[in-house]
């Protein structure tokens, strides 16, 4: 019965939106706490305003933070009914689909009869019949003993006939049951297989009900619901892979999906068989492209040492597939089914690409072989000289050939380079001749240096287009002098020759003007700087003018006071002399003249010390208002550039979006940084002023480590973004090997179905259930690397497996090599009568009796050379009596049941290595193993 | 002969503190210092001076043209003539300036006091409605966001949201209250708010100080100077009497 998980009834996208929206939920919260903290932040800048206009600002801010914070909060409450509604949904879908399921289930626990039961009334059947054969017999016998009237003997065996034909009907039937049932169970969940087993069951239960129970709509309405369902499934899936005809039989499914899984094997056959009629050349071609398909297959496949062997064993089914029907529009559906598988075809191209190098080395080798046979027949007498002079003929005419058409393809590849990369080169001179006239945004360096990159630029393109008519004119010369002078060719040599000419002119000129350009933009620029420098140097010039006249002034009257003080000492000597009697006066009058004269001083020296002061904090503040004026604005074209850069991102759609982003603002941030940094020299000194420099430094500082988590985190989210992914890809591999599966059993019962040569039929099922065998180790090995565990064990496991591989593997292909002419003895023989032969090709135990030796075989085993007289007998036949065995022979049996010795694969030199080499995967566990 | 003899040639103190006052000043003449503000003369500063220049100053403006404004709710009267593009964004972002500096003159902060705390309270009603919300998913900065509004949260889901609860309550109780006190403020203000009320103002200055002017020759600036000083009066009078 097929298992549904939750996966099945809920669809993907509904999971996919649940998630999503579980993700902004988060998201939500945390931009919720930001927001809280955000509005308590400004909440209390608002209660610690100290003007009104900060007041006013604080007020607005946290207006807007509480505004944005209502409106997270009744965007996260949509999100919250949102998800609530979303899972209410899938509940309910899930609910609906378990009762549907319950219903069916109840329905087809009625109708259909499960294995067991099957199998028990086959064998009661089985009984019944013989039990009606024997009393046929004994009615016989009671007829010609003359028991019974002829009357009664017609009526009871017409009766018994009746009867065995009907028994015979419900055996056969009940035995396409018991197979039906079978493949369901033995197919794999979900695959194609299973389905359409199901699907045959569904069918014959619905036939066998009846009417009142076929309109019933909890009987025969879930059972027709879930036969649609599956029909639907089934037609989706055919639609997938190309085949809009469902009912063609197993046969077709079977190849068809395998052949989905399995580029380039079909189509190789095909396309080698049908045109192998063809030219040795294109005979070649063919081969090359075939061989192309086949190795991209092979080496895809080789990536996977799993999928390496499923490979090999492909390739022989593939044959005996090919032999029994040829399909060459199947190869076009290849490629689209091989989805799965795609993530493989990188590596393998690079190795296909040596693959192809080889095949056309060969092809060369071919066309020299030919060579050598004409220079051979040089040597032969009258014709010889003729056949030399074609030689050298050709070989002069092909090399020309081979040079033109080697320039011609340079040529042609070059122009195809340049087209792009003119175009783009002029898309950069465009951009750089526009940034270059900003004289805003770009210094004046910045901008002569963006010039003579567009100048540089175009110089490049004129050169290549003056190249290019250079070449153009050689070639023509060249097809000229090898004979082909038609007007034609004269004509365009001509107006090459024109080109040229031009294209030179036109490099002339265009590096002339150029260069007077840049002259003109470089003298502008040291015109522009010039001025500013006079400009600044006046200002400076004057500033320092005025201070120096103060100065100046200032001296002036220090030799003024000097020379003052000096008249009045040379007064009060004089007036000692005149009168000696009168010194306490005069020393009296002289000071108080040299304190009238000091005041005096000082009165103008306060003054003009008030005034120097003045003169000079008026400067300052004038060039410290403009500085921090200009440090604002320089902030702000920072912060434009930022945005600017970050919406060309935008426009651009640059893949890794993240990263580029946060590498923006983190060198935004750093400009900033640097900027601060510079305007620390606009400090006056004051203390609030330097504390709040130092608040701002810090403040960028945090934003620059923050932006530097960021980038790290991000870092991280990437790899472990690339660990999913790569997670991912291995559960796909997983499934596609494990879909191979489902392709092969189906394709093995397919062709054991179709093939009506039993000898034929017992290979090819023997072939696929080894085929499945070896993926069942496959899987195992898979399963090992995936579980954790002791490596060391694991190791044990992985080799046990890989051994038993390659050796069943060896022995698959020499099996399958040699069973062509074997004789298989699934029935037993009472006398071989010599050559090769199969014992045990179903699976059933058989007695060998080689030589009178006994021998049980309980598997498919191959015999080279069997004895003649050789007895096989199946154990099935034993049972019946129809081979009695004397005492001896029974006990030699039972002694050889016992003694029966079990197989052991012996690991051989040859095996190990060919692992190690082949199949690269015992490496990789190694390096594993190690770590 | 520099600056620095000087010193040794004149005595009085008073001239001290001059010198040295005027000694730091000189330290920021240094050559870092010189080197920055080059660099800075180097900028483009003629936009900037060009869109200040559009505009009148604070001093500039006539108390009649700032009342019209006031009053009809006319920005224009705020631009020059000879503008020819108007630019509206800047003359509601300059007035809006232009009307803070005013309040900032004639009035002191406690009057924005009632706005302040209405805002917030509505912030912290916000942040108590949003952390109710997600009570379950908050960090530790939140949480003590919360402490500090006065949430003890002991980690029992129901006693948190019931505290949260009662918290908002209170703070919508208050909130109701304080937007009828703006109300009441606003509609007052409003009816001060006309060409008689200015001219009154302007004749109890007239009055005070014993001067002569219209409120069509006194400057804004004057205006506010004359208000803030009569206002300092009053108080100076009323504590003086109360002592």
């Amino acid at each position: 019965m097929a298992k549904e998980t939750i996966n099945e009834i809920v669809s993907q996208e509904a999971f996919t939106q649940l998630q999503k929206l579980s993700a902004e939920l988060v998201l939500l919260n945390q931009q919720m706490n930001d927001n809280i903290a955000n509005v308590d932040k400004f909440n209390r800048a608002m209660s610690g305003s100290s003007s009104t206009k900060e007041a006013a600002n604080n007020i607005n801010n946290v207006n807007s933070a509480s505004e944005k914070l209502n409106q997270t909060n009744s965007k996260r409450l949509e999100v919250e009914r949102k998800i609530k509604e979303e899972g209410e949904k899938m509940a309910a879908q899930v609910k609906a689909e378990t009762n549907n399921f319950e219903q069916l289930n109840a329905v087809l626990e009625k109708n259909v009869k499960t294995q067991n039961q099957t199998s028990t009334s086959i064998a009661r059947l089985q009984k019944t019949l013989e039990a009606n054969k024997n009393a046929l017999k004994l009615l016989n016998e009671e007829y010609k003993n003359g028991k019974i009237s002829s009357e009664d003997y017609i009526k009871s065996k017409s009766t018994l006939i009746q009867k065995q034909t009907d028994l015979k009907q419900s055996l056969s039937e009940e035995q396409r049951n018991l197979k039906l049932i079978t493949k369901d169970l033995k197919a794999n969940e979900g695959s194609y297989n299973q389905m359409a087993a199901r699907l045959t069951q569904l069918k014959t239960a619905y036939r066998s009900l009846s009417e009142e129970e076929r309109n019933n709509i909890n009987v025969g309405g879930a059972l027709q619901k879930e036969i649609n369902n599956l029909d639907e499934a089934l037609k989706g899936m055919d639609k997938s892979i190309g085949d809009n005809q469902r009912n063609v039989g197993n046969y077709e499914i079977g190849i068809e999906s395998l052949m989905s899984k399995l580029p380039g094997f079909g189509g190789m056959l095909g396309n080698v068989a049908s045109k192998a009629v063809q030219s040795g050349q294109a005979f070649g071609v063919t081969m090359v492209t075939a061989l192309k398909a086949v190795g991209k297959a092979m080496l895809t496949l080789m990536a996977n040492p799993i999928i390496a062997l499923i490979a090999v064993l492909a390739a022989i089914i593939m044959g005996i597939v090919a032999a029994i029907k040829r399909n060459e529009d199947q190869v076009n559906r290849l490629k689209q089914a091989f989805a799965p598988l795609a993530g493989l075809l990188d590596i393998t191209l690079k190795i296909l690409g040596k693959v192809a190098d080889v095949l056309i080395v060969i092809i060369e080798k071919a066309l020299k072989g030919f060579g050598t046979v004409m220079k051979l027949m040089e040597k032969i007498p009258f014709v010889g000289e003729k056949i030399a002079q074609v030689n050298k003929e050709i070989e002069e005419s092909t090399a020309r050939a081979n040079k033109m058409e080697q320039e011609r393809q340079r040529i042609k590849k070059e122009d195809r380079q340049e087209l792009v990369q003119i175009a783009k080169w002029e898309k950069d001179i465009s951009k750089l001749r526009n940034e270059a006239k900003q004289t805003e945004l770009f210094t004046d360096a910045q901008r002569i240096a963006k010039l003579e990159e567009a100048i540089r630029l175009e110089t490049e393109i004129l050169k290549i287009k003056r190249d290019d008519a250079i070449e153009q004119e050689n070639l023509l010369r060249m097809e000229i002098a090898s004979g082909k002078a038609t007007t034609e060719n004269l004509d365009a040599l001509a107006q090459a020759t024109a080109d040229k000419y031009n294209a030179e002119k036109e490099f002339y000129d265009g590096t002339r003007r150029m260069e007077t350009e840049l002259n003109n933009m470089r003298r502008e620029a040291a015109e522009e700087r010039k001025r500013k420098e006079e400009e600044r140097l006046a200002y400076i010039k004057s500033l320092n003018d005025e201070i120096k006249a103060l100065e100046r002034e200032h001296l002036s009257d220090i030799d003024k006071l000097q020379a003052d003080m000096l008249d009045a000492q040379t007064w009060r000597d004089g007036e000692l002399k005149k009168h000696p009697k009168q010194r306490a006066e005069i020393e009296q009058l002289y000071a108080l003249k040299i304190d009238k004269l000091k005041n005096e001083y000082n009165e103008k020296e306060k003054a003009r010390l008030i005034e120097l002061e003045q003169a000079q904090l008026e400067h300052y503040k004038k060039l410290q208002k403009w500085a921090s004026e200009a440090y604002n604005e320089l902030r702000d074209i920072a912060k434009m550039k930022e945005e600017d850069a970050l919406n060309d991102l935008i426009i651009e759609g640059t893949k890794n979006t993240e990263e580029a982003r946060l590498q923006i603002k983190k060198d935004a941030l750093a400009e900033e940084i640097q900027l601060h940094w510079q305007s620390r020299a606009l400090l006056d000194g004051s203390e609030t002023a330097e504390a709040k420099w130092l608040n701002e430094y810090k403040k960028l500082k945090a934003e620059e480590k923050i932006i530097d988590d960021e980038v790290t985190q991000n870092k991280i989210d990437n790899n472990n973004r690339q660990i999913e992914s790569e997670k991912q890809l291995k559960i796909m591999r997983m499934q596609a090997t494990q879909e191979m599966v489902g392709s092969f059993a189906s394709l093995g019962s397919a062709i054991a179905q179709n093939i009506k040569d039993e000898k034929e039929r017992m290979r090819v099922e023997a072939a696929i259930a080894l085929v499945q065998a070896l993926v069942n180790q496959g899987i195992a090995i898979a399963q090992v690397v995936k579980d954790e565990g002791d490596p060391y064990t694991k190791a044990v496991r992985i080799v046990a497996n890989v051994a038993a591989i390659a050796a069943a593997m060896a022995s698959a292909i020499s099996a399958f090599r040699q069973a062509a002419s074997a004789m298989p003895y699934a029935e037993g023989t009472d006398f071989h009568k010599g050559g090769d032969a199969i014992v045990g090709e179903r699976y059933e135990p058989e007695l060998v009796l080689m030589k009178n030796k006994p021998l049980i075989i309980d598997k498919p085993t191959f015999f080279k050379d069997m004895p003649i007289g050789t007895k096989v007998i199946p154990f099935s036949k034993m049972e019946r009596g129809n081979n009695m065995l004397s005492m001896t022979e029974t006990n030699d049996l039972l002694r050889a049941i016992k003694e029966k010795q079990t197989v052991s694969i012996n690991v051989s030199d040859r095996v190990t290595s060919f692992i190690n080499s082949k199949l690269g995967y015992t490496k990789i566990l190694n390096s594993k193993f190690k770590a | 002969m520099n600056l620095k003899n000087i010193k040794t040639i004149l005595i009085p103190e008073n001239l001290q503190s001059y010198l040295d006052e005027l000694q730091q000043r000189k330290s920021l003449f240094t050559k870092p210092m010189m080197a920055v503000l080059i660099f800075v003369l180097n900028r483009n500063l003629k936009k900037a001076e060009e869109f200040r220049s559009k505009f009148y100053k604070f001093n500039e403006i006539k108390l009649y043209d700032f009342v019209e404004c006031l009053i009809n709710k006319d920005y224009t009267y705020l631009y020059k003539a000879e503008i020819k593009k108007r630019n509206q964004i800047a003359e509601q972002i300059h007035f809006t300036d232009l009307f803070l500096e005013y309040t900032e003159k004639t009035s002191n902060l406690s009057d924005f006091q009632d706005i302040i705390d209405f805002y917030n309270t509505l912030a912290k009603i916000r942040i108590l409605e949003a952390s109710g919300n997600i009570i379950n998913k908050l960090t530790p900065e939140t949480k003590r966001i919360l402490k500090r509004i006065g949430i003890r949260l002991t980690g029992d889901i129901q006693n948190d949201t019931m505290q949260i609860i009662g918290k908002l309550a209170s703070y919508q109780r208050k909130i109701s209250e304080l937007s009828e006190k703006i109300d009441n403020k606003k509609s007052e203000a409003a009816k001060t708010m006309t060409f008689e009320y200015f001219s009154e103002a302007v004749l109890a200055i007239n009055v005070t100080l014993k001067l002569s002017c219209s409120i069509h020759t006194l400057s804004l600036l004057d205006y506010c100077t004359y208000i803030k000083r009569t206002q300092n009066t009053i108080e100076w009078q009323k504590k003086q009497s109360t002592k």
